[in-house]
């Protein structure tokens, strides 16, 4: 309660205005840059229908759900490169599981959970305790993931299991109202199970982040450890429980790949890891800690998706423009970051 | 004072490790003989004949011949294809020596193993039993064989004057060794050594291949396999020295391939077609793929001095966009060569050694001199633990950083040219895949912080080879190569736990206090 009195002091535009959101802002103003761009460009062979624009969520959602975890990760000030791998696990436990072992998903799907959460909580306590490097820590966790996923098989293994199916089956068809009846949006758009979690995952995270006590100590580790600990907080619990988090993002996210694919294969979203850092990093959270959000990581996973998008209308482009398309993109951010870190920065010196 | 027992120490080591070659050595054709009786045995046609009827002469000549024969060819390359070819080579020669001939000779072949192994044991004499005269691989090695009690007793005798001498030394400070990164990766990768060695006595074998003039064996293969990955880490070490950590060396190893190779092919259009280079002179190829690398090094060099970006995120710009720059240099094709001076590079010899392993060393100790005898070491040490305290003391730091950064894309450009001469060809999507992790790896394993500060160069060297060491060791005991990976983190995990602050704090405060209570006693 009281701390509704105090934001309720702020009037709504200061708030909105506060400048911790300006990187956020930069990405949707970039995003709504490039897609204006692109409804110039290619409007007329659809780029902006509502399919379109639901594409660029169903594209990258299993990236969009790791970065949940991965943002909490890099705002506590770590890094966690076993997400891909961990992903990749995920799906082929749960494809080997019923495909070889006749094991149904049922009890495959929560053991991968239960594996993936397990992994993220070891790798917590290895830097917590250990005090290793997260980046050293996290490589040996995605070698560790990627062995066992290729000591299970090698193969790419598919799965054919009625539950499987109808979970990658669900589509929510989107109706417009018009002349008093509902009727389908042409193109028919629907949105799939994965969107769902994607977008339900990020509303968890923000809630965590900006609405518990948990998400306000993530900040505070992530901001200054040091004051953190002298401050009385639980930073080992902290830090493990926002990894083990991670590995359950992680788990999700391959469950959510594995409804794509439907199968599992060891050499699955390999370089993945670093997709997923990219996408909350253009969503601008800072590597070093303590400054992220939910809403920015998610837009980030947009950028992700309209290149190839862009790409794909443009029809002539090769595949390799996107990867440079990336680069040049990442470039553009992080100058815009260190542009406005180093402008906060000044402010702050005058006061 | 202080250093001067290294010296007896590394006497004895090269010693200790000279013995244990010529025993490698031995075991290897002695296995390789063996191999073959067995072989011969399991063979289903063999014992057909032989398990038949009463042994004659003949067969038992026909027989002994067929398997030195073989033995030629199977020591050769114990390769598990080698052995393969040798038992169906073993298998012809015999059936023409004697199609009709039958004999019970597995009682006969049997007892002869056993006589020999008896003899093995018995030492220097059974050694001209078990190795006939005029078999070519022995006779390099029957004056190791002889030399080998003479090269063990030495190097113990030398280990254990060092060993006085440490323990002579007034200002011994054993708890600060066991504090040291380095020792505890030395230790890991004997550790693993000695399992390769327990495994297989013929691990350490190194034989010399007069056809190619090169020397071979699991050893040098290691310092082979792991020179791109050494060179690039001797970079990566000063990145990391730094504070930061370059992910884009992996990419640039593409780039520097796709250049090399388009050079290579400049006029070839034709997809895929094996042909000469058509670039002269020659020396552009090498030079023009190691600018271009030097160059994008550069680039992040700039990003990360002077407009202070996060070198993770910095670099990860070349990273992604690099491997695209790579297909644009070839146009998403892959071009193949057969142009010999290119090939030398990453398979010609040199010195009886590997040519990468040349390159590795000339590349170490330019870096080490460069480093360490003149004051830039000090420069990147300061700069990575107070980057503004090193500015107020007169450092450039932001140089620094666009040296170091374009040092590491130098670097990575010489691996790349490595890489893509072993394969011969370019490969924008998988040329240097995931060497940005391990040349990190072999940093850390190294004992260079990830936070920056002090560095160890020869840490990083050992680190790279733990890490090629896994890999062969993985490859070489038939283990599936899917598990590489498995093993490998389960071993970067032992180090790291090794090596983490607690256990060494633990470790050294253990010593310290034995230590104590001694002085205690004696006083």
């Amino acid at each position: 309660m009281k701390e509704k009195t105090v934001s309720s002091r702020q009037s709504l535009f200061s708030r909105i205005m506060n400048p911790k959101y300006i990187m956020v802002y930069a990405t949707i103003g970039i995003f709504l840059i490039i897609y204006i761009f692109g409804a110039i460009m290619y409007g007329s062979i659809g780029f902006t229908t509502l399919r379109t624009f639901v594409n660029f969520f169903t594209d990258n959602a299993y990236y969009g759900i790791s970065a949940v975890g991965m943002t909490m990760v890099l705002i506590t000030g770590g890094i966690d490169l076993s997400v891909a791998s961990v992903q990749s696990l995920t799906g082929m436990l749960i494809a080997y599981g019923y495909t070889e072992l006749g094991i149904s998903p049922l009890i495959t799907i929560p053991f991968a959970i239960l594996v993936a959460v397990g992994l993220g909580t070891l790798m917590g306590a290895a830097i917590y305790y250990l005090n290793v490097p997260p980046f050293i820590t996290t490589l040996t966790g995605n070698f560790l993931a990627r062995g066992v996923c290729s000591l299970i098989s090698r193969k790419s293994i598919s799965i054919d299991h009625p539950l499987i199916n109808k979970l990658a089956g669900i589509k929510f068809t989107l109706y417009k109202y018009a002349d008093g009846e509902w009727v389908k949006i042409k193109p028919i758009t629907s949105i799939s199970l994965n969107v769902v979690i994607f977008i339900v995952m990020i509303i968890i995270g923000t809630i965590i982040l900006q609405h518990t006590r948990f998400g306000r100590n993530v900040y505070a580790v992530g901001g200054n450890e040091q004051s953190a600990r002298l401050m009385g907080l639980p930073v080992g619990r902290i830090k493990i429980s926002v990894y083990a988090f991670n590995g359950f993002c992680s788990a999700l996210a391959g469950i959510a790949y594995l409804l794509v694919v439907k199968s599992g294969w060891n050499m699955a979203l390999q370089g993945g890891e670093l997709e997923v850092i990219s996408c909350a990093v253009i969503g601008g959270t800072l590597l070093t800690g303590g400054v992220g959000f939910m809403i920015g990581t998610m837009f980030g996973v947009l950028l992700k998706s309209v290149i190839p998008a862009l790409i794909t209308f443009n029809g002539h482009l090769n595949s390799w423009w996107g990867k440079i398309a990336t680069g040049a993109l990442l470039l553009l951010f992080i100058v815009i970051q260190s542009a406005v870190v180093s402008y906060s920065g000044k402010q702050k010196q005058k006061k | 004072m202080k250093k001067t027992y290294r010296i007896p120490l590394i006497c004895g080591l090269v010693l200790l490790l000279a013995g244990i070659f010529c025993f490698a050595n031995v075991c290897r054709v002695k296995d390789a003989i063996y191999d073959n009786y067995r072989i011969s045995f399991s063979d289903q046609s063999i014992q057909d004949i032989f398990m038949n009827d009463n042994t004659e002469p003949a067969v038992r000549e026909a027989f002994d011949e067929a398997i030195r024969k073989s033995a030629r060819t199977v020591s050769k390359d114990a390769a598990a294809a080698g052995d393969e070819d040798a038992s169906m080579e073993l298998a012809s020669a015999d059936l023409d020596a004697a199609p009709d001939e039958i004999g019970s000779l597995e009682s006969f072949v049997s007892e002869d193993v056993n006589a020999e192994a008896a003899l093995a044991d018995a030492g220097l004499s059974a050694f001209d039993t078990v190795f006939p005269k005029g078999f070519p691989q022995v006779e390099h090695f029957r004056i190791f064989f002889k030399l080998q009690p003479w090269f063990l007793l030495a190097g113990l005798a030398f280990c254990l004057i060092s060993a006085f001498m440490v323990l002579a030394a007034k200002h011994l400070d054993f708890a600060s060794i066991m504090r040291s990164k380095i020792t505890w990766a030395a230790i890991a990768e004997i550790l693993i050594l000695i399992v390769c060695l327990i495994v297989r006595p013929d691990f350490f074998s190194i034989s010399y291949q007069p056809s190619t003039g090169m020397l071979y064996g699991s050893l040098i293969d290691i310092v082979n396999r792991s020179a791109e990955i050494t060179i690039i880490a001797m970079g990566m070490t000063l990145v990391i020295a730094l504070g930061g950590t370059d992910l884009s060396v992996g990419a640039l190893v593409a780039v520097a391939g796709a250049i090399a190779l388009k050079l290579l092919r400049w006029d070839v259009t034709v997809y895929n077609t094996p042909g000469d280079y058509s670039v002269k002179p020659f020396i552009l190829v090498i030079l023009l793929p190691l600018l271009a690398c030097l160059l994008m090094g550069a680039f992040n060099g700039v990003l990360i001095g002077q407009l202070n970006l996060q070198p993770i995120i910095a670099t990860l710009i070349l990273m992604v966009g690099g491997r695209g720059i790579a297909q644009i240099c070839t146009n998403g094709k892959q071009f193949t060569t057969l142009y010999s001076p290119f090939r030398w590079i990453g398979q010609g010899q040199c010195l009886f050694l590997p040519t990468p392993i040349v390159i590795t060393i000339v590349v170490v100790a330019a870096v080490m001199i460069f480093v360490r005898k003149t004051a830039f070491g000090t420069f990147v040490e300061s700069v990575g633990i107070n980057r503004s305290a090193s500015r107020l003391s007169g450092i450039n730091a932001k140089k620094v950083i666009l040296i170091v950064f374009a040092l590491t894309g130098f670097l990575s450009g010489i691996a790349g040219l490595i890489y893509s001469s072993r394969i011969m060809s370019c490969d924008s999507n998988n040329a240097g895949l995931n060497y940005e992790t391990d040349a990190i790896l072999a940093v850390v394993i190294g004992g260079t912080n990830m936070a920056g500060g002090k560095f160890s160069l020869s840490g990083t060297i050992i680190g790279s080879l733990i890490i090629r060491t896994i890999v062969t060791f993985v490859y070489y005991f038939g283990i599936a190569a899917e598990a590489t990976m498995a093993f490998k983190a389960l071993i970067i995990a032992m180090v790291i736990v090794l090596q983490s602050e607690p256990v060494r704090n633990w470790m050294s405060n253990r010593t310290r206090r034995r230590a104590a209570l001694k002085g205690g006693e004696n006083r």
